[in-house]
């Protein structure tokens, strides 16, 4: 499995949040550790999207998409921080 | 929305073979949440547990020496994928479920990674559904789900959960992961029950 | 249209209400056909801000849904639907300074095109290694502006070759690995701004080699397209 990372998911998100994501940063509920949204391992091909912690793989977001409405959840991100850069 | 010209996409068969909105491929598009796990087959076991006397567990040489049977089945994607004729080598459920008895009426599988998925007992016997590990005349490959995957085939694919490691039997239904998130809870691909609601 | 090699294409773009974007950006591109099944795919920018045009630089998979699309069957006139630009991360404007080292796999090479470009354009004084990666000189994309562009004295052009080589070929030969990286790049002690890019196993293995050459992570900033190596 090859999975992507964050900046796939900019476009869905710049959708969402009507600003860039990408450069947020972000802290695991798993293992701590921070990073920004674009550093994620994210799995696309799945029925929906599963973005990961690349150290730990606790799952940070999940994405579905049903008929153009968007779903997001975030189990395992504590803190969205400040942009990055 | 303007139509983009020229572009057909992957279209949808038009087959009685092929449920509605699905597309046939020719290839085998892994399908995944998360890492592949690589458990050593000495440590890998399956077990039935939960609503049960006691939990039954068969180790991987246990598991082979079970009558395996030869399964030649379509397959069917909510990513809207259909393979046709796919061959595999596994165990049915019946032979795994006749070994502990059970009240239960749901299952839940679960998996090396985390992954779950529910399907009610009812759809894993009768011979409609196998834990398989061999994929067109080899041992399983664990991008598709080796050492072992449920197949329930008249469900949608990510019911026949990968790198599967045993049933959870259970009194009540309790949604599985891609379930939780909103997938249909039962998958008919025939009835298109691709969402919650659908 | 401009074919950069049999599978590769430039495509650009004439966009009403562009609203600019940085080098290293991407769109996505959605499709749509007839019957309103829709589709959509990302594609770095392979222009810089400065140039006139919008341009994608799409490689052709041949299993593939999208690119085919993109190569083969998209025309001159044709219109398509974008959503962009996006990605503020994996992006390099002259104030973020370097050095820069700039890693590129197969098709990653896509948004180094445009921050080169950018950097020539914005007459920048940051020094720029490049390190390309490709199976074979046929496949390489965009060769005749590397040649132009590693005659600027601050940027330095380096390509390895992975499948096949010219006898003659005096560049490097094989897969990218700690050796080459340490080569091609700065050392961890130059401190230098990192952008890896092209298919998902390409870019790990490029991570993980400059990080075990010391290198801060902090400061290496990966996109990943899928797919397996180069
Ligand atoms: C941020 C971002 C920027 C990108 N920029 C570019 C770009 O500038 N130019 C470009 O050509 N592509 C780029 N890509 C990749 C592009 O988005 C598509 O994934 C690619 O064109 C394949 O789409 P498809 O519909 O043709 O193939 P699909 O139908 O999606 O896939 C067909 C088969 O190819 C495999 N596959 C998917 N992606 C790749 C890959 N990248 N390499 C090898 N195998 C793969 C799939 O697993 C599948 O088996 C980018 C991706 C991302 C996330
Ligand atoms: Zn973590």
């Amino acid at each position: 499995m090859h999975p992507l990372d964050g900046n796939a998911m900019a476009g869905v998100m710049h959708d969402l949040f009507a600003r860039d994501m990408t450069t947020m940063g972000y802290q695991c509920t798993g293992c701590g550790k921070t990073g920004a949204v674009a550093e994620m391992a994210v799995y696309a091909s799945g029925p929906g999207t599963v973005a990961r912690c690349r150290d730990c793989d606790t799952i940070l977001l999940m994405l579905s998409e049903r008929r153009g409405m968007y779903c997001l959840d975030a189990p395992g991100m504590t803190h969205a921080i400040l942009p990055l850069a | 929305m303007a139509v983009s010209r020229g572009f057909v996409g992957r279209r949808p068969a038009d087959s009685a073979r092929v449920p509605p909105g699905q597309y046939v491929t020719r290839d085998f598009p892994v399908l995944s949440a998360g890492p592949t796990p690589y458990t050593p087959l000495d440590t890998w076991d399956f077990t039935v547990r939960g609503l049960v006397n006691r939990p039954v567990s068969w180790s991987w040489q246990a598991f082979r020496a079970l009558p395996h049977e030869n399964i030649t089945v379509d397959i069917h994607c909510v990513t809207k994928w259909t393979k046709l004729d796919t061959t595999w080598s596994g165990v049915s459920l019946d032979t795994l479920l006749d070994a502990a008895p059970t009240q239960a009426s749901y299952a839940l599988a679960f998996c090396d990674g985390g992954y779950t998925t529910n399907v009610p007992l009812a759809d894993l016997r009768g011979g409609q559904a196998w834990v398989v590990d061999e994929y067109d005349g080899q041992p399983l490959d664990p991008e598709h789900g080796g050492p072992a995957r449920l197949l329930v085939p008249h469900l949608y694919f990510w019911k026949s959960a990968k790198w599967i490691r045993g049933l959870e039997l259970r009194p009540a239904d309790e949604p599985g992961f891609w379930e939780m998130f909103g997938y249909h809870n039962y998958g008919d691909p025939w009835k298109e029950q691709r969402y919650q609601g659908d | 249209m401009t074919v950069e090699t049999p599978r590769v294409t430039t495509i650009a773009l004439a966009i009403r209400d562009w609203p600019g974007h940085r080098a290293g950006q991407h769109v996505d591109v959605r499709l749509t056909a007839p019957d309103g099944y829709q589709t959509e795919r990302s594609y770095s920018i392979a222009s810089a801000p400065e140039d006139a045009d919008v341009s994608l630089t799409v490689e052709r998979l041949d299993d593939g849904e999208v690119s085919p699309y993109l190569v083969d069957e998209l025309r001159p006139g044709d219109e398509i639907e974008l959503r962009g630009p996006v990605g503020g991360y994996f992006a390099w404007d002259n104030e973020l300074g370097g050095p820069l080292f700039l890693v590129a796999g197969g098709s990653g090479l896509v948004p180094f095109r445009s921050m080169l470009r950018h950097h020539r354009a914005s007459g920048s004084r940051v020094p720029v290694r490049l390190l390309c990666s490709a199976r074979s000189l046929e496949l390489l994309i965009y060769r005749e502006e590397l040649i132009k562009l590693a005659a600027d004295d601050l940027v330095d052009v380096s390509v390895t070759l992975t499948r096949e080589a010219p006898d003659d070929w005096r560049g490097y030969r094989g897969r990218i690995d700690p050796a080459l990286l340490s080569t091609t790049g700065w050392s961890a002690k130059e401190e230098p701004l990192t952008y890896i890019c092209g298919p998902t196993a390409f870019v790990e293995t490029a991570a993980a080699g400059l990080v075990a050459l010391g290198h801060d992570p902090g400061r290496i900033r990966t996109e990943r397209f899928g797919g397996t190596g180069v």
